[in-house]
């Protein structure tokens, strides 16, 4: 059942097209993600919704609300900055109260629900300071907690994390899935971080100039990406032409296809294990030379060459597990299921 | 809807600017008014009282002096200051701190007191020069400082200079070297935004021209003074005309603002 | 180092054009007829007539500051939200009326406001009292707020415009009005920064003597005016009690001055260092 209901909503800026014609529907208490390279539109859309940037046609309902041609302050919507926008001239607990007192609440229920909701983002220690006395990541609690704080029907997040240091953009990364999986706030979130984007979102829309690529589960994005521009956008695999392919597997394919690293198995090294026994059924064995190996954290990366396509194979990276070094002769498996072809 | 993006903030705007150039545009009406006494608007049109300013020898002298002494002025005012300027941003920044300071000079200390000063000073040997020129074109120099400290540190923050002058450094070049070929061209837009802005500054001086030379140096400023009594219109031209100049030269200096933030 | 040599003939200059003649001014306000004290002192402070001169400038200071600053401040919320041509339109009218302050000015207001001002007839045939004499106190509290409000609006807009929109925006979705947001967060946020111009605007109001002079001649009793004609030579000259009254301008604007530069200083510790004041 669809909560939040875009239809062909459009956005021009003097003779450039920002937004063509978007369609998306998004359920009641998912949490959205708009991903893309900057300048696709999904800070726009995202400003669209909020009634911050008047989008040039279409509709935009909210609940069964049609919202699009209301002012923002009547829209319930709450939306999160990424430069934080606090007010600076005011305490945390003020930032939080100053929106409840527009809705001429009794004092007793501001001080209540802003006590509530600092809780909620284990904030009370931090309750009567400034701004300027708290850390990014405090801050952007804080404006989380603003945004909160006044129960809003939509909580728009646009770029939350960005102006964070790693470490911490981790930790809130957590603590915003957390908070947003216990208030069960209908979200949407924009980011240009695929990471941020599949570990946060119910679903995700991958956009790309003014239009949406793909919407679908972080699963269904990262293995079935539905064209070239998402396939190249998410993940690092190893995207090849139907040639390739075939030159590769033997297998003649329909369009380009995608294989992920992590895919592509080493059966044998140096021919150390390997009888050369037919590939089992539903597998393909190819032969090639290790020509590059790199450290990322969990996965060591290699580069293989393999019939003249250079390959990247990701193994999970143990301390007792060999590391092979360039130069390695290797055999590699891969089952045919994980030759995905990406529909044009 | 709102103050900042509605009807009221338009209508506002639109209306303190017509406010504002009321005095312009009454001045200008009047200056080509041929009978203008006790009707809202003038009965008829001439460019008479015009021509009898543009061809008034005293004028034309009045006007050269003006120019001359800014022009003095200026020419030593960039010499001494832009140096001292970058020196002290690179070299000195504890220099560079007080110059900030100075920046407000003009309105910590008033004209009138520093003309008390000058009258004692500058009245008796070794620098015996009130009532010449040359006074004028001394003190015009720390006028011109807050505008050439104001253009050329704004120019200088968008140099990484440490970076130039050790790049300098490396391949052999020294200090006065970077500075004359990479620094100073760097920062001209700058510096003549200064000079345009602090020449409209000089010529609307009016203090230390009446004080410290008074009429044996007519200058422009002066001369609309001795003029204030005589027929409106003579003195509306010449209002006119001043501020047709003082036109000129802010649009030279937003085009020269225009072309530097071009090149950024 | 020897490129601070540089440097060198500014800091020359500046003593001999600056130091020397301020010095001058504090040294012979103590000399009162070939004696050291506070002869000058007390004989300006005891007299009526600068009591009143320093009481006039004061008052009329204070007020065209205000009105320029409210004026200031509106004008630098209206433009914010105008495009990038109507900004520069009207800094540009603000520097040129910072300039145009003056002789000019003062002739201008006596076109407009003199005799046969146009103004004047326009009241006159209206039939609206309101006609008043350009030559006064009045006329003189026109021109300066016409000045002041140019100069507000060159040094407010800037400040204004360093207010993030995001934050403006995050009040809006709030539910929260413009008008408000302004008068709760925008302006108490650039509190210093309005002080500290409010500061330079009186300090400007203070020193003005152009405009004052050219427009009530010494008919209106300024300080600025009184001191040029204590110096100008003519009978009244008395350059001592000038030295005097001049010293005793220069504190009234050197006080707040140095307390906002000094307020300004600590904040900007903490912030990157913004740009000084401009004109």
């Amino acid at each position: 059942m669809s909560y939040l209901t875009i239809a062909n909503v459009s956005a021009t800026y003097g003779a450039m097209t920002i937004l063509d014609g978007i369609e998306l529907s998004i359920g009641q208490g998912e949490m959205h993600i708009l991903l893309g390279p900057s300048g696709c539109g999904k800070t726009t859309l995202l400003r669209s919704i909020a009634g911050l940037t008047a989008p040039s046609g279409g509709e935009i309902r909210l609940g069964d609300r049609r919202i699009d041609n209301l002012p923002p302050k009547e829209r319930g919507i709450a939306m999160v900055f990424q430069h934080y926008a606090l007010f600076p001239n005011m305490t945390v607990r003020q930032n939080l109260a100053f929106g409840l007192e527009q809705k001429r609440l009794s004092r007793a229920e501001v001080a209540r629900k802003v006590d509530a909701t600092l809780a909620m983002v284990a904030l009370e220690q931090r309750a009567d300071m400034r701004p300027h006395q708290l850390s990014g990541g405090q801050r952007q609690r804080v404006a989380l907690a603003r945004a909160l704080v006044l129960e809003p029907a939509l909580l728009l997040l646009d770029e939350p994390l960005s102006a964070l240091d790693a470490q911490i953009r981790k930790r809130l990364r957590d603590e915003l899935k957390r908070i947003q999986r216990e208030s069960g706030l209908t979200s949407i979130l924009v980011t240009h971080d695929q990471d941020e984007a599949l570990t946060l979102g119910d679903r995700v829309s991958v956009m790309n100039a003014g239009r949406i690529a793909q919407t679908g589960t972080p699963r269904e994005i990262y293995h079935r990406p539905d064209s070239l521009f998402v396939a190249g956008f998410i993940g690092d695999g190893n995207l090849l032409t139907p040639d390739e392919i075939e030159r590769l597997t033997g297998i003649r394919t329909s369009g380009s296809a995608i294989i992920q690293p992590q895919d592509l198995r080493f059966e044998s090294v140096n021919g150390a294990t390997a009888t050369m026994a037919p590939a089992p059924d539903g597998e393909i064995h190819v032969q090639g030379v290790v020509t590059d190996v790199s450290l990322s954290g969990p996965t060591i990366r290699y580069l293989v060459e393999a019939k003249g396509l250079t390959l990247k194979v990701e193994a999970p990276n143990r301390y007792d597990s060999a590391e092979l070094s360039t130069g390695t002769t290797v055999r590699l498996a891969l089952r045919k299921g994980d030759i995905h072809v990406v529909p044009n | 809807m709102t103050l900042s993006n509605g009807v009221l903030s338009r209508v506002f705007l639109i209306a303190v600017a017509a406010v504002m150039a009321l005095p312009v545009v009454a001045t200008a009406i009047d200056a080509f008014a041929a009978e203008w006494a006790h009707t809202l608007l003038p009965t008829g049109y001439t460019t008479e009282y015009f021509m009898t300013v543009v061809g008034d020898p005293r004028f034309i002298a009045a006007m050269g002096r003006s120019l001359t002494v800014a022009a003095a002025a200026l020419a030593i005012a960039t010499v001494l200051i832009v140096p001292a300027i970058v020196s002290a941003h690179i070299y000195w920044p504890a220099l560079d701190r007080w110059f900030a300071r100075l920046v407000i000079l003009p309105y910590a200390v008033p004209a009138i007191v520093l003309v008390v000063g000058y009258l004692r000073v500058f009245s008796n040997p070794p620098l015996q020069i009130n009532g010449t020129p040359l006074v004028l074109v001394l003190v015009y120099v720390p006028v011109c400082f807050p505008m050439f400290y104001i253009s050329v540190k704004n120019s200088l923050r968008g140099l990484a200079i440490d970076d130039l002058l050790n790049a300098g450094r490396l391949v052999g070049a020294n200090d006065a070297v970077i500075l004359r070929r990479v620094v100073l061209p760097c920062i001209l837009p700058g510096i003549m935004i200064a000079v345009v802005l602090n020449f409209a500054i000089l010529f609307s001086e009016f203090v230390y021209a009446k004080m410290l030379v008074g009429g044996n140096f007519e200058t422009l400023q002066l001369y609309m003074y001795a003029q204030r009594n005589l027929s409106g219109r003579i003195t509306s031209v010449i209002v006119l005309i001043y501020f047709i100049l003082l036109l000129l030269m802010t649009l030279v200096s937003l085009r020269l603002a225009e072309t530097e933030r071009a090149q950024r | 180092m020897r490129m601070r040599l540089l440097a060198l003939p500014l800091i020359v200059a500046f003593a001999v054009l600056i130091l020397w003649p301020l010095s001058s001014v504090v040294i012979d306000s103590f000399d009162a007829k070939g004696e050291v004290s506070f002869g000058n002192y007390t004989e300006v402070l005891s007299s009526a007539y600068y009591q009143q001169s320093f009481i006039t400038t004061l008052w009329i200071s204070a007020l065209t500051t205000v009105i320029g600053i409210v004026f200031g401040i509106l004008l630098a919320i209206a433009l914010r939200a105008r495009g990038r041509g109507v900004r520069r339109f009207a800094l540009a009218f603000g520097s040129m009326g910072a300039n145009f302050a003056g002789v000019p000015l003062a002739m201008a207001i006596i076109i407009l406001f003199g005799m046969n001002g146009f103004f004047t007839i326009l009241v006159g045939k209206l039939g609206l009292p309101g006609a008043f004499n350009v030559y006064s106190i009045i006329g003189l509290t026109i021109a300066y707020c016409y000045f002041q409000i140019a100069l507000a609006t060159l040094l407010l807009t800037p400040a204004f415009d360093a207010v993030p929109v995001e934050i403006e925006e995050a009040a809006s979705l709030m539910g929260v009005s413009s008008a408000r947001f302004w008068a709760r967060i925008g302006v108490p946020m650039l509190a210093r920064q309005i002080v500290a111009i409010a500061i330079l605007l009186f300090a400007n109001a203070m020193g003005t003597f152009a405009t004052t002079f050219a427009l009530t001649g010494t008919s209106v009793n300024v300080v600025t005016v009184a001191i040029s004609s204590l110096v100008s030579g003519d009978i009244f000259s008395d350059p001592n009690l000038a030295n005097a009254i001049s010293l005793l301008l220069l504190i009234v604007l050197l006080v707040p001055i140095i307390a906002s530069q000094i307020i300004a200083g600590e904040k900007r510790l903490g912030k990157d260092p913004s740009a000084g004041p401009q004109r």
